[in-house]
Order: structure tokens, then C-alpha cells, then sequence
């Protein structure tokens, strides 16, 4: 199955993928040009990849934020 | 603007739930996930958002303050230490089939405190620094050395400023002079009391002369001081029985609170019961004993709780909410409250001194007379938060939830497994996944017992929001 993934998650995909790999080890997954193509038809699991892509993206861009509060509590 | 991170998860019936790290939560749709992950929110996306208490203005130091209290109310800071369980004796006069306890036979020589190692124990509690106390006696059956009790109670309670105690007896054989130490107002009563009465002969009493001995000294437990016994259940995943039929076996005592638990895979139990493959199963029967009790509770004024599942409701409600040992974050052991076994050596838990004694990792912290020492435990201890946990930052349930490594240590022999595949991250995974559906329920039913065991009026609208 080919989920197409658009440019705004393309610095986060590869930390996706490798994440999406260790929750999913049967799915074998390859990275093509604007999207992603999966061994699976599963649309449950094509969410799992999406919402991956997602959170790696949410993670990464918020992570300043969350560190700056962790430090301001921990002192 | 800021918006702090939100950790979501597609919800059973429809839509998906959205947490920040400070545990603040709503419910949205697929549109709002989209706009969210692609930097398209819309005005009234962040309108929400600011309400809700997930976003705020670069400058907005209030609102930014009011997010770390949020957060901060979320961690567990550990006490200075002021519980202590005690085993006096590992001696016991019943074989119980899942006994989770090191037990030996009651006339096994050599497993109670010497004298030496009684006087060690006072010795060690007087140098403690805690005003407030609070001692468990376990064994073994601990009113088989009453004696000891006595002699420890009456220290701590001339010693501490405020102390309180709790025995954990199987009140199957209860002197007059074990009544009497029972009745004091600072002494409460654990005992087990199985699913049902059945199934307590089957695995505890064995014949029924016995049953009805501990069944007569439960009840007079129960008359005498109502408020101060508890009573824990002990499931066999193989043998579940109809949740009514557990819920009438606790009402029948006027026991109110009644925890599922499954037969424990720390300790000697698992030899003889099923531990492992069992998750499924288990989650399933929580989840009918859950509906169980909705049902129950609308028609009855004496209301019931499952212990676990309202204390992870509470901790979703509100933080702070730490009273159970097995599910802090940061999920520090061997600080606030430390075991010490029948030859006075010092455990962090309870769970810790069976797996010590089965010989699966030694995380004895020392002893009575030598002092403590804890490089051990504060090794496991670096990694006792799921703050920064590969599998956690992405959970919405990151800030209700916590660790239990010794669980971990215990299952599996390690403490770094990926969480997902762990059984403490499916379980309650399994529970709040549950919370979370019943929060969202209208049934006025379902909201009834919601109220009761949150502690709140009602299931307030604006704290189960949604955003469309
Ligand atoms: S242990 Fe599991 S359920 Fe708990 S926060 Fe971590 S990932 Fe979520």
C-alpha cells in the first residue's frame, strides 16, 4: 500500500520509520518519492504509520518547549 | 503562541483523545488531528486550545506558571521514610494455594525475629527523623507473634508524634488477647477474602470447618470495627467467577472496596497458576467487573469501587494522587517506605524481597543491624520515571501513568524492554483506555458511579471537553 506523506513531515520521516519499524517488525516498509509504501493492506495500519509520521513531527518541534518547562520545574 | 505538546490516541467508539504533560484533556475528530499536525489550526482551534489551558501567549507568564503547578502536581516527590512493613515471622498456619508471601510452616524453628534482631528493629526505628508513621505487619501469619507486635506498637506509638498501624492477617486463628490488640483505633485490619466463598476453601481453608472459622472472625471484625478492615481478593485467571456473584460475596461483609487482582507473577504463586498470556483475558473481566459495578451502583445505597480502576481515575481527574506505590512517576523505591524481613534484612518492596528470595536479583538494601544501603535500588531508581521513556512521550496516558520496574525486573529480568510490550504499559494502557471511554459516556449511569468513585458531584462538562 502507498500512503503519501506530505512535505511538511519530510524532516521528521526517517525517525518515523525507524520508530514505525520497532512498533511494527512484521511490516516491511520503503521509503519512495512523496510517500511511503507498506507491505500491508491493513487501513488501521497505514493510520499507525501516518499518526507515527505525526507524533515524531509533534515530538521534535514542541521538544524546546518541553524541555525549557522540565528545566523550569526540576530547576 | 505556544502549544504545548499533545499526545493523542484514537478513542473506541469515534474521534481521538488529546493529552498535554500536565494531564489536561479533550476529545476531537480527525480534522482537528490534521490541522494540528500540519501547522494549519484555525483562530478557533487556539481559542480552545488557550481556554483549555494547552496554549498560551509567548509573554502570558501566568499562564505558563499555571501549566508547571499542572505538571508539577503530576510528579511524586517521595516523603522522607515513615512506612515501614515489618515481618516479624514467616511462619504461617494456612498453605494458601497463591500464597505471594515467603511462608514457612508454623512450627518451622527459626524464621521468626530473635530477640537481637527485635531490639535492632526498635533501635533503627528510633533513629528515624519522621514525626508520622505508619507500620504494616505482614508475614507469615503476624498475629503468630503477637508479643512482637506489642512490643513494636507500644514503642512507636510512645516514640512518633502521630503513628498508625496496619496487620495484614488471614484471621483464621484470632486469641482473645489478638481481639484486644486489634480493637485499638490507630490498628487496621487487612485481610483476603477470595472472589467467593468457594473459591476462598479452594485455595485457602481448604476444609470447611475452617472457612467457617475464618468467616465467623471476619464477620466479628467487621461488626466490631467496620471501618478500619479491608479485605483483598486473589484471582485465578482460569477460574474467574461472575463479577455479581464477587460483588455479593464483599457486600455481604459490608466491604465496599474491592480490588482485582490476579495471582501474582512476583513470588512463589506462579508455580502453581497461570501468570503469563493472560493480559486479554484479564482486561476483558475488569472491563464486565467494571459494568458490574455501574449496574450495582444505580440501584443500591451502598456504593462499591474497584480500588485500581477509581484510583487511575482519580490520578486522570486530578494529580497528586500517589497513595499506591505501584504507580508513581517518578516511581522512586527503597525512600518512603522500605520492607524489613524476618531475619532484619531491608527490602525496597515487598514485591523485591520475593524475587530476592526466589533468587532472581538480590535488591536487599542492607539490613537492621548493619545499616542501610541503597547503591542497588538507586541504580534502579536513575531510570524510575516515564518522563523521558521512548515509548511514553508519545502517550497521552504519559502523565497519569508511572513505572513499576520491579515488575518489570520481575517479568522479564531487565528493566529496559520497550514499554509497549511490557504488561504494566498494556494494563493500564487497558484502564485508560476505559477511563477515558466512560468519562465520555452520557449514560447517567455510568456518570453515577464515575462521580462516586472520582469523589466529585458530578462528571462535570467542562472537565471531559471537546473541540469539533
Ligand atoms: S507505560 Fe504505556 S500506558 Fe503508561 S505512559 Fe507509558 S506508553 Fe503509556
Amino acid at each position: 500500500m502507498l500512503i503519501e506523506i506530505a512535505p511538511v513531515f519530510a524532516p521528521y520521516l526517517d525517525e518515523a520509520l525507524l520508530r514505525f519499524s520497532y512498533l511494527h517488525p512484521e511490516v516491511e516498509v520503503f521509503k519512495r518519492d512523496g510517500c511511503v509504501e507498506i507491505t500491508n493492506e491493513d487501513p488501521a495500519v497505514a493510520a499507525s504509520l501516518r499518526h507515527t509520521v505525526y507524533r515524531q513531527k509533534i515530538y521534535k518541534e514542541t521538544f524546546a518547549l518541553r524541555q525549557s518547562l522540565i528545566e523550569s520545574l526540576t530547576g | 503562541m505556544n502549544v504545548v505538546p499533545l499526545k493523542f490516541r484514537p478513542m473506541a467508539d469515534d474521534g481521538f483523545l488529546f493529552c498535554d504533560d500536565a494531564g489536561g484533556f479533550f476529545k476531537s475528530d480527525e480534522g482537528y488531528l490534521e490541522r494540528y499536525a500540519t501547522d494549519a489550526l484555525t483562530f478557533e482551534d487556539y481559542r480552545f486550545l488557550t481556554s483549555n489551558g494547552h496554549a498560551f501567549d509567548e509573554g502570558n507568564h501566568v499562564a505558563r506558571h499555571a501549566f508547571r503547578y499542572r505538571w508539577a502536581r503530576r510528579f511524586h516527590i517521595p516523603s522522607e521514610l515513615n512506612y515501614v512493613i515489618l515481618v516479624p515471622t514467616l511462619r504461617c498456619n494456612l498453605s494458601c494455594a497463591y500464597c505471594q508471601v515467603s511462608r514457612v510452616n508454623e512450627n518451622t524453628p527459626g524464621h521468626d525475629w530473635s530477640n537481637e534482631t527485635l531490639a535492632a528493629v526498635i533501635a533503627w526505628l528510633e533513629s528515624l527523623s519522621t514525626k508520622e508513621i505508619k507500620i504494616e505487619f505482614q508475614g507469615g501469619e503476624p498475629l503468630l507473634r503477637l508479643d512482637l507486635l506489642e512490643k513494636v506498637r507500644s514503642f512507636v506509638r510512645s516514640r512518633f508524634e502521630h503513628s498508625s498501624f496496619v496487620v495484614c492477617t488471614n484471621l483464621q486463628e484470632v486469641t482473645e488477647e489478638a481481639w484486644d490488640f486489634l480493637a485499638s483505633d490507630d490498628t487496621n485490619v487487612s485481610t483476603s477474602l477470595d472472589p467467593t466463598v468457594d473459591l476462598h476453601q479452594r485455595h485457602r481453608t481448604v476444609g470447611s470447618a475452617s472457612t467457617q472459622q475464618f468467616l465467623r472472625n471476619l464477620r466479628r471484625a467487621v461488626d466490631q470495627f467496620p471501618a478500619r478492615v479491608s479485605a483483598l481478593p486473589t484471582f485465578d485467571i482460569d477460574a474467574l467467577p461472575d463479577p455479581s456473584a464477587v460483588i455479593e460475596t464483599y457486600a455481604s461483609f459490608g466491604l465496599a472496596s474491592i480490588y482485582l487482582r490476579a495471582v501474582n507473577h512476583q513470588g512463589f504463586a506462579r508455580k502453581r497458576f497461570r501468570t503469563r498470556e493472560t493480559l486479554q483475558t484479564w482486561v476483558s473481566y475488569v472491563r464486565a467487573f467494571i459494568a458490574a459495578l455501574i449496574d450495582y451502583n444505580w440501584n443500591s445505597e451502598s456504593p462499591m469501587e474497584e480500588y485500581y480502576f477509581s484510583h487511575c481515575l482519580r490520578r486522570v481527574i486530578r494529580g497528586g494522587h500517589d497513595a499506591h506505590v505501584d504507580l508513581r512517576n517518578p516511581n522512586i523505591v527503597g525512600k518512603s517506605y522500605v520492607v524489613v524481613d524476618h531475619d532484619g534484612a531491608f527490602y525496597p518492596t515487598d514485591e523485591a524481597r520475593m524475587m530476592s528470595r526466589l533468587g532472581q536479583i538480590d535488591l536487599r538494601m542492607g539490613n537492621v543491624r548493619d545499616g542501610m544501603d541503597r547503591r542497588v535500588v538507586d541504580t534502579v531508581n536513575a531510570e524510575a520515571t516515564n518522563l523521558f521513556d521512548a515509548d511514553c512521550i508519545h502517550c497521552p496516558y504519559q502523565a497519569f501513568c508511572g513505572v513499576d520496574l520491579i515488575d518489570d525486573l520481575s517479568r522479564y529480568g531487565r528493566i529496559d524492554l520497550p514499554r509497549h510490550e511490557t504488561n504494566f504499559c498494556q494494563r493500564h494502557m487497558a484502564i485508560f483506555d476505559l477511563a477515558f471511554e466512560l468519562l465520555y459516556s452520557n449514560d447517567p449511569k455510568v456518570r453515577h458511579s464515575l462521580a462516586l468513585w472520582s469523589g466529585l458531584e458530578d462528571i462535570d462538562p467542562t472537565l471531559v471537553r471537546v473541540h469539533a
